[in-house]
């Protein structure tokens, strides 16, 4: 791997010092490794300093730790100080009136550089409001609108990312709409999966616009069917729950795009990051305590594999639940 | 949710909800290795200050991006170092004033001037790498971060921490040997004779 990274060897046909250092960490391909290995058990000189790179990381792992200095320790606390505590109302520029604002909405500039809200224009807006159907049950909405001008990362464009520190949790981010559904009755830990399939099997656009069927419908043995679209779905699992409501404490997430944007980033900690569809519904917790919770769905790079949080109404980064579910 | 010990996230949940103390008191617990990640880092204090300020302040504002998918050190780190590394390409230059005195520890004992020595010079040669490679030195050989841990830090995959870590050290290993009298240097195109030069020969290790 490291080989051709690597320098070649110096002129003198002994490894460089970075073959050397690339043997210490097992960077070298199998046959490179012999190779150097080889020589240095023919070569003192080579042997010698092959052990500098040892040496080197001895003597880092040496340091003795620093600690702040009282100048620096106060420059911080005074700049923190002039700091607000979090605000409870919502800073980004919206059209949607802000009755019960409990998210916060971090500032745009201020996030550290590799998650940047893409702001939407007014006409972005306008395009991505939600859309009603029959019944009521199912809004589609979208959380942001990616312009060319909009600095978002590559994952965000449309090519799969592989996971690293902007997207830990391997989230397909090139889901850019998401489902609101009523999911009915209580659910607990143990329903997730089937609730998680059920809310994935009529999440699709083209199921929730005309009716079409979907592979899941029929596998949600979960206790109360989720409420689907006024048009018939096959399967059994899936009845007619359009008596689901949304529960009234949840009403102000559900309500707000931009709540249900803040809370997504809240959890992944990813402006990319869309779920497939966001249930609405009661959660007992395992002290046995029913509340109004959301279960919000992410797919995830991993064709078999969403990953769903339950948060409550105010979306705490203490979340309810967390789950990795195996999708049909 | 009472007396017992508050985890680190915790606090940063509190600290969301509107607690006016949360935010310091998890600063407090972590506030000397991250300093010494961004000290190290960058090699100049006044630079370490500048950047930490703004990672905190940054980390302060946006702590509702905390996903809880990672250890909140992870999450402190990643917004310090990139702080730090933001810093070290706007500046474009690695610091070449002389080290001031507070990165290194007094020591007293036998060896303490030989090691203050070393300490010195393996500083003034991490001031010299390149600022992501001295990062990954930093995190994995002097801060004891898992390679797993410093590639989330980071953003890059294990792979390249771990490569950056070893043009990292060769370098600083090439600079220690102008540092310490005490390692002689080798100069290998004149090693020719008895065991090295027949034993190459036979290993047909020639280029």
């Amino acid at each position: 791997m490291s080989d051709q990274a690597s320098p070649p060897d110096e002129p003198t046909g002994h490894p460089s010092l970075d073959n050397l250092a690339d043997l210490d960490e097992g960077l070298l391909s199998e046959n490179r490794r012999a190779e150097v290995t080889d020589h240095l058990s023919g070569c003192i000189a080579c042997r010698e300093r092959a052990e500098t790179i040892p040496a080197t990381r001895a003597a880092l792992a040496d340091l003795p730790p620093v600690t702040m200095p009282p100048a620096v320790r106060n420059r911080i606390a005074a700049a923190l100080a002039a700091e607000p505590p979090l605000a409870t109302t919502d800073t980004e520029q919206t059209s949607e009136p802000d009755v019960h604002s409990s998210t916060v909405v971090p500032d745009a500039a201020d996030i550290p550089r590799r998650n940047r809200f893409g702001r939407p224009s007014a006409a972005a807006l306008a395009a991505a409001a939600a859309v009603v159907l029959a019944g009521g049950a199912i809004l589609v909405g979208h959380f942001h609108h990616h312009s060319s001008t909009d600095e978002v990362d590559a994952a965000g464009s449309g090519t799969v990312a592989s996971p690293d520190a902007t997207n830990p949790l391997n989230l397909d981010l090139r889901v850019n709409s998401y489902v609101k559904k009523a999911t009915g009755a209580n659910y607990n830990a143990s329903d997730l999966p089937d609730l998680t399939a059920s809310l994935l099997g009529s999440s699709t656009p083209s199921s929730a616009a005309n009716g079409a069927t979907t592979n899941s419908a029929g596998s949600a043995r979960g206790k109360a069917p989720v409420a689907g679209p006024e048009a018939p779905m096959a399967g059994a699992g899936v009845g007619t729950a359009t008596s689901a409501k949304v529960p009234a404490a949840l009403m102000p997430l559900y309500q707000s795009r931009q709540k249900l944007a803040a809370c997504a980033f809240t959890l992944t900690g990813n402006t990319n990051a869309t779920p497939e569809v966001i249930g609405f519904g009661h959660w007992t917790t395992s002290g046995g305590m029913t509340v109004p919770a959301a279960v919000f769905v992410f797919r995830t790079n991993t064709a078999s594999v969403a990953k769903v949080f339950v948060v409550d109404q105010t979306c705490s980064p203490a979340t309810l639940a967390y789950q990795e579910v195996s999708t049909p | 949710m009472s007396a017992p010990p508050t985890g680190d996230a915790d606090l940063l949940a509190r600290h969301v909800n509107g607690d006016p103390q949360a935010f310091n008191e998890l600063i407090e617990r972590h506030r000397d290795r991250l300093w010494a990640v961004a000290l190290r880092t960058l090699g100049q204090s006044e630079d370490a200050a500048d950047a930490l300020q703004d990672a905190l302040i940054s980390a302060y504002r946006g702590a509702a991006g905390f996903r809880g998918g990672s250890a909140v050190t992870t999450w402190l780190h990643r917004i310090v170092v990139n702080a730090c590394l933001d810093l070290a390409r706007r500046k474009a230059v690695r610091p070449t004033e002389p080290l001031p005195a507070d990165v290194t520890a007094d020591r007293t004992g036998p060896d303490a001037l030989a090691d203050r020595d070393i300490q010195m010079s393996v500083l003034a040669a991490l001031r010299r790498l390149p600022a992501e490679q001295a990062a990954a030195v930093v995190l994995v050989d002097i801060e004891a971060f898992a390679v797993e841990e410093a590639a989330a830090i980071l953003g890059v995959p294990s792979g390249t921490v771990k490569s950056r870590c070893a043009r990292g050290r060769a370098r600083l290993a090439d600079h220690l040997k102008d540092f310490d009298p005490r390692r002689n240097e080798t100069d290998l195109s004149r090693v020719e004779t008895g065991e090295q030069a027949d034993s190459m020969k036979r290993n047909g290790t020639q280029p």
